[in-house]
């Protein structure tokens, strides 16, 4: 995989020129800041006739090195991308997908470049905003409005469906990655009983991001531009979205604001059950809210051993795992009653 | 048990950024690399001005709660396993003991890797 812009650009340059049945110059090829699971791209072409006419400011979309377990490929997230624009949803316009690993090494998809600011410790240090909020509740419940069968969600069959209670299966995805690490923990082990003896029965399936909350979105002025970050996405229940973006771990720099540190919950409630037509269950809420600090810490362990177990050399990946105790500290206070 | 990376390695991470090192990833962001290096290398302070109190009162927490002796990895092991096979599910006779434990230890972790999140959480 270890393409180059230098050694990349002109493999690319002649994919896209084929099809877009049109010479074409790539005039901008730059790897953009970020990306642990995977490396975002600034692609500027213009293409000199056809069907594509015209300069396009866009993204390219690729695998970091290596990823985490749980992530699609880039096949799989262009599918869901083209999925949610098709719903309404506010993402980057999806352009087009290259499965031909010879072009850069792995499968790519090119997107529509939104402009604006998406870093979680910055947006949560603007005031307070309750029509982001608002926005971001009718962007969810457009989201999960796409359920099984419907008639735009038929390029989600690759995902794997969901048979039984989401929330049992989610505590068995994670204990089986538990299972994968090198060192036991057994806050997150206490909490994951606790929450499997108090598990939410099956309710409604739709498709759930996965990844929605403050980092993941972008805000130009004030207003949103684009949802990001596609490639968790699967079938679940709406309240697991809904506790992630609530979820103390990703306020950032708002912790007193309780929907994503940027506003307060029940404007988000609110905007949500109005677009959805459905009450949110805050129960159920607050069982995924409790979940939502368990995922991120064992995720945050699986990028720290990419550093001490995969010997990948990032000391982000390596600081991963000292965000874990904090996160085990506040799923413990959760689950306090239940003790 | 503390985690990976800590003490010397933390320490040895942060000279290898401060130096640039090409075969280190850092982030591109001049202001979040400069926090990132501080941070490894106050948690490094930290570990060594705790020394090895934390470690041997967990152990020793550890050894009252399972009953048996074994070094940290080892009774960390056998504690992970019993809490999910449910020896310590709400009702049972230790389950207070257990969570006692788990808060306790977390809470030792918290003061060496970031002690502001205690402030932010009203426990400092």
């Amino acid at each position: 995989m270890g393409v180059t812009a230098a050694d990349g650009q002109g493999r690319l340059e002649a994919f896209l020129s084929q099809q877009a049945e049109s010479p074409l110059r790539v005039e901008a090829f730059s790897k953009l800041p970020g990306g642990a699971i995977q490396e975002n791209w600034l692609l500027d072409i213009a293409i000199d006739r056809g069907k594509w006419r015209g300069r396009h400011e866009l993204v390219l979309r690729r695998d970091a090195p290596t990823s985490i377990a749980a992530s699609h490929g880039r096949v799989g997230e262009y599918r869901l991308l083209q999925t949610a624009h098709l719903a309404g949803v506010t993402v980057p316009a999806p352009f087009l997908l290259c499965e031909d690993a010879s072009v850069l090494g792995g499968p790519f998809f090119v997107m529509r470049r939104v402009k604006g600011e998406a870093a979680g410790h910055k947006l949560t240090k603007r005031p307070d905003d309750a029509a982001l909020v608002a926005r971001l509740g009718k962007e969810l419940a457009r989201i999960h409005a796409i359920v099984p069968g419907a008639p735009f969600a038929g390029k989600l069959d690759f995902l794997p469906p969901m048979d039984g209670a989401p929330s049992l299966a989610r505590v068995a995805l994670y204990r089986h990655w538990l299972d994968g690490l090198t060192a036991p923990r057994p806050a997150l082990e206490w909490v994951l009983r606790r929450l499997q003896l108090t598990a939410p029965a099956r309710s409604r399936i739709v498709l759930c991001h996965r990844d929605f909350r403050t980092g993941n979105y972008m805000v130009d002025g004030g207003a949103l531009t684009g949802i990001l970050d596609w490639e968790f996405a699967g079938w679940g229940e709406p309240e697991e979205d809904i506790g992630w973006f609530c979820a103390r771990c990703w306020r950032f720099a708002a912790p007193e604001r309780e929907a994503g540190g940027i506003a307060d919950r029940s404007t988000f409630y609110d905007s949500y059950e109005t677009a959805s037509g459905r009450r949110i269950d805050a129960a159920r809420v607050a069982w995924w809210e409790t979940m939502a600090h368990v995922r991120w810490a064992v995720i945050g362990c699986q990028q720290a051993e990419r550093y001490t177990i995969g010997g990948e050399q990032s000391l982000e990946l390596a600081l991963t795992a000292h965000v874990v105790p904090e996160l085990e500290l506040q799923a413990l206070r959760m689950t306090a009653e239940a003790a | 048990m503390r985690d990976r990376p800590q003490g010397r390695e933390l320490l040895d991470l942060a000279g290898r950024a401060r130096r640039g090192e090409p075969t280190l990833t850092l982030p591109d962001d001049d202001r979040y690399r400069d926090a990132m290096i501080a941070r490894a290398e106050a948690i490094a302070a930290r570990q060594t001005e705790a020394g090895d109190g934390p470690e041997r009162r967990e152990g020793q927490s550890l050894a009252s709660l399972l009953g048996g002796d074994g070094d940290l990895a080892a009774l960390n092991r056998a504690l992970a396993a019993a809490v999910r096979a449910g020896r310590f599910d709400p009702g049972a006779p230790q389950a207070a003991a257990c969570y006692r434990h788990l808060w306790e230890t977390a809470l030792e972790r918290v003061r060496e890797s970031n002690p502001k999140a205690l402030a932010a959480l009203g426990l400092d």
